[in-house]
């Protein structure tokens, strides 16, 4: 398995480590300079740092796009394991730099508990990224499963006056952002993480398809 | 010049036949409709909805984002896959000159983008003019629907992809993407308000107040808008024209 891991992170490849650090470092300079007009916790957390997230599990990790799909969908016992392996590797990969960022930007403005900070991050961090992995199975363009979930965040972004209606709350990805006060943010994020697991269960159903072709 | 024009033909005809493009295209326009449609709940909502000026607007600056947030990804790949199947090898072997392909592949990308959203507006404003339940007289949604062409579309169009398609040919796709997201979260968390809008908003910055303004405001800070406009076509000139200083990206001439 450590083999299989370590060979992955080799496939991975360097830019992906620059860049994610590259980010990391940005928003921690920008947590040390922005000033208390801006909700850094909930932007960066819940808003950027998932989509960063997502990019990475799209770009690095994708899995139908891979040119040596077709031989690994053969050879493999189980591509299932393979897409969880490589999903695992870029989300647990890049969450770290998350949590890394979170425990040095909350010396600049401890405003948020870590626990908060990652309860806040996880669930939508999740649910794209396995959106992601989702698309990234079904489709073999290159990029595509990264544009779908971008066009979802960005929608997700521009829709949060929808909040006004009763039972959005629940469903909203960015509650915090949208609504730091909102009462029901720990249910909002359970059902989210729920709603992360349910993809995983396609993708898993979907990669037995494909098995027993 | 036959061969630049020969570059513009395929990426525009290649772009345009891309199932990707008309995806894009078919979400947006269900979420635009969703939005905008003048039904009676939406009519109820939105204030102006009534006013076809309005509803241009709205679908510019709101919609019309989303769009070209898809375009941007389709966009950014031009460069990155010449390099990954060889054809950039393959078309430097010919005497094919580094401004010509550079050239093609940027106004051969902006005549895409200028396309799509130029359709995009069109339809849905069209279907605006069908469904409306009150009488509308052509011109009040014509006369909307060109300035935002003029004076939104074409700036906005120039920007996304000059610097989609530029960008990508000289750094990591994935910086590209995490350089565009962020810039497109920024856009997308600013509210209007009277007082005039950061330079920097791609979509609803205040070149689109030639298209409607609120009537409760009075706008005329017209250093606002003219800094929204250098923004927009200045950055996209800017970062098309960095490609040609890359001494690398091209066989020594």
């Amino acid at each position: 398995m450590i083999r299989r891991a370590t060979s992955e992170i080799k496939i991975i490849g360097i830019n992906f480590f620059i860049i994610s650090s590259a980010f990391t470092v940005a928003l921690i300079v920008l947590s040390a300079i922005a000033g208390e007009l801006l909700h850094f916790y909930p932007v960066s957390f819940e808003v950027m740092f998932p989509f960063f997230v997502t990019i990475a599990v799209g770009e690095w990790g994708k899995t139908r796009a891979d040119s040596n799909f077709d031989i690994i969908a053969a050879q493999s016992s189980s591509l299932f394991h393979w897409v969880l392996l490589r999903y695992v590797i870029t989300f647990g990969i890049s969450s770290l730099f998350a949590v890394f960022c979170m425990v040095i930007s909350s010396a600049f403005r401890y405003e948020l508990p870590l626990w908060e900070l990652l309860v806040i991050y996880f669930p939508p961090a999740f649910f794209l990224s396995s959106l992601c992995a989702l698309f990234g199975i079904y489709y073999t363009g290159e990029h595509i499963a990264t544009l779908t979930c971008g066009i979802v965040w960005l929608i997700v972004l521009l829709i949060r006056s929808l909040l006004r209606i009763s039972g959005v709350e629940y469903i909203y990805l960015f509650i915090r952002y949208a609504d730091e006060q909102n009462p029901v943010w720990i249910w909002n994020k359970i059902v989210i993480t729920v709603i992360g697991i349910f993809l995983w269960g396609v993708i898993y159903l979907k990669c037995k398809r494909t098995d027993a072709l | 010049m036959r061969k630049m024009i020969a570059i513009i033909h395929y990426e525009y005809k290649m772009q345009f036949k891309k199932l990707a493009t008309w995806g894009v295209f078919l979400v947006v326009t269900v979420f635009t409709l969703l939005d905008n449609y003048p039904s009676a709940s939406n009519l109820a909502r939105l204030e102006f909805l009534n006013e076809p000026a309005y509803f241009v607007y709205r679908t510019m600056s709101l919609n019309g984002f989303v769009l070209m947030f898809g375009l941007m990804f389709l966009l950014a790949e031009r460069f990155p896959l010449d390099n990954k199947t060889g054809m950039k090898l393959l078309l430097m072997s010919h005497a094919l000159q580094k401004k010509q392909y550079i050239l093609g592949k940027l106004l051969g990308g902006f005549l895409y983008t200028f396309s799509i959203l130029c359709i995009f507006l069109a339809f849905n404003t069209a279907v605006y003019f069908v469904v409306a339940p009150f009488p509308i007289p052509l011109l009040e949604c014509t006369v909307p629907l060109v300035k935002a062409i003029i004076v939104s579309a074409f700036p906005v169009s120039l920007f996304v992809s000059l610097c989609s398609v530029a960008l990508p040919g000289m750094i990591d796709i994935r910086l590209f993407y995490l350089f565009a997201a962020i810039l497109f979260g920024i856009n997308a968390a600013y509210v209007g308000s009277a007082n005039a809008a950061p330079f920097y908003m791609i979509t609803s910055g205040d070149l689109t107040r030639f298209i409607w303004v609120n009537p409760k405001w009075s706008f005329n800070d017209t250093e606002s808008i003219l800094a929204n406009g250098a923004f927009l076509m200045g950055s996209g000139l800017v970062f098309g024209g960095l490609l040609f200083l890359r001494h690398r990206f091209w066989r020594s001439e």
